[in-house]
Order: C-alpha cells, then sequence, then structure tokens
C-alpha cells in the first residue's frame, strides 16, 4: 500500500460524509513470502504469525506514513479479505443500502483509479447530496499497453 | 509404395512426434500456469461487483479496544475500505 498520500487526503477531504477504514491483510510481498521485494527485505517486514505481529506491523505502515485513517486487523483467518477477494490490495466503496457502489480492480495497477473513482463519487455526493446511481462507480477496464503500465508505476 | 520409403516415412513420423512431445509440456506449462493464474485473478477482479451486497465485517482496531462492524443494516454513511499491507 504505497499509495498512502491520496489516500490520506481523500479521507481527509470527505470524512465528514463518509466512513472510513484501512483494512489491513496479510503482506503482499513479505521477505520470508512466496514472491519478496527488496522492499520488504530491506525493511525486514516478514509474514506475521500472530495477530499480534499483524498489530506491530500495521502500526509502523500507519505510524511511518503518518496515517490518520482508522485502522482494522483481519483476523488471522484472513476470513475478511477472502470475503472481498482483496489480496493484495483493492478498494471498496459501499453505499448506505449495503451495496457496493464501486469495486476496484485487485493490486497496485487498480489501487489509484479505484481511488480516483472513490474521489468522484464523494465529490458528486457532496455535491447534490444524494448518492450517484450504481453506474456511476464502474471503472474504465485498464488497458493492456505497455506504455500505460509504466506510467502507471511511474506514479507510484 | 517400396517397403524402405514406408518406414523413412514412419522414421520421420516417429522423429517429429518424440520432438514435439518432448518440447511440449513445459511450454504448455509454462503458458498454461500463467493463463491460470490469469484466470484465476480475472475471477477474483469479478468476484465482488458493483451492485452486489457488501460482505459482512467485523474487525478488530489496530489498539484492540473494539471491534467495528460494516453491515448493510447500519451503515448510516457511505463506507470507504481499503484493504492492503506494508508489501
Amino acid at each position: 500500500m504505497r499509495q498512502v498520500g491520496a489516500l490520506e487526503s481523500t479521507y481527509q477531504n470527505y470524512k465528514d460524509i463518509a466512513d472510513f477504514y484501512i483494512v489491513y491483510i496479510h503482506e503482499a510481498h513479505a521477505a520470508d513470502g512466496k514472491r519478496p521485494t527488496d522492499f520488504a527485505k530491506e525493511k525486514g517486514i516478514t509474514e506475521p504469525a500472530t495477530f499480534d505481529q499483524r498489530c506491530t506491523v500495521a502500526t509502523r505502515l500507519i505510524e511511518e506514513k503518518k496515517l490518520t485513517i482508522p485502522c482494522l486487523i483481519d483476523g488471522m483467518d484472513n476470513a475478511v479479505a477472502d470475503a472481498y477477494h482483496a489480496h493484495p490490495d483493492r478498494v471498496f466503496l459501499i453505499r448506505t443500502d449495503g451495496k457496493l457502489g464501486m469495486a476496484g480492480n485487485r493490486g497496485p495497477r487498480g489501487f489509484k483509479p479505484a481511488l480516483d473513482k472513490v474521489a468522484d463519487w464523494l465529490a458528486e455526493y457532496k455535491k447534490t447530496g444524494t448518492e450517484p446511481p450504481l453506474a456511476f462507480g464502474i471503472l474504465e477496464k485498464p488497458s493492456k499497453k505497455r506504455s500505460n503500465r509504466r506510467s502507471s508505476s511511474a506514479e507510484r | 509404395m517400396p517397403i524402405y520409403r514406408i518406414l523413412q516415412f514412419s522414421c520421420i513420423v516417429l522423429l517429429v512426434t518424440g520432438t514435439l512431445a518432448q518440447a511440449g509440456p513445459g511450454q504448455r506449462g509454462g503458458s498454461g500456469d500463467r493463463s491460470r493464474e490469469g484466470k484465476r485473478r480475472q475471477r477474483d477482479d469479478n468476484a465482488l461487483k458493483i451492485g452486489d451486497a457488501a460482505p459482512a465485517l467485523r474487525l478488530k482496531t489496530l489498539d484492540g479496544q473494539k471491534k467495528v462492524s460494516v453491515l448493510a443494516a447500519e451503515a448510516r454513511k457511505p463506507v470507504i475500505l481499503f484493504f492492503g499491507s506494508y508489501t
């Protein structure tokens, strides 16, 4: 979850009209995992083995990134991550009727477009006072062009 | 057709079949794995769509002091969920 700057600013802009939560789930690229990254090795982030260890890693994330968004921790059974098909990262907007108003694509490439759509949705809601129709939350299909992938990774 | 021609043709067929059998599994396996992974991701992406009922969640806060539940019946405001981890 490296695109936290935009995430925090969205929270600050709209926290009066919506509830925001970070849901910390199992690590995507832990140093001792199947697909470790240099970033994880450098930071010494391994897969937490207990709930307390999850809380410790989540606290580190929150403090280092200076996040003020309330944080929830998924249980060691990963039940919520599985129910939302959320691993490695994903963004959702839930309407007041309990339906999904926006469901981002999984992974870092899906994160930014989903975050932008959430901001648009909330801006519309704030302006009109009513929730935008379901169709408003539809995301454009991700482009498969290599050049776009490069530009999106550069934004990170 | 002379017998040596038939034997020659049979040898070529066996050679070509054997070569394909050796090279095939690795190549097919590799692209198959990628294809399966792609399909799995696609299935997961499509697993929850706009308009679906949001799965109920009840989780502990970071400080462990309380549990927060997000249920359709309780939602008075829109709820934004950011799922992720440190890495």
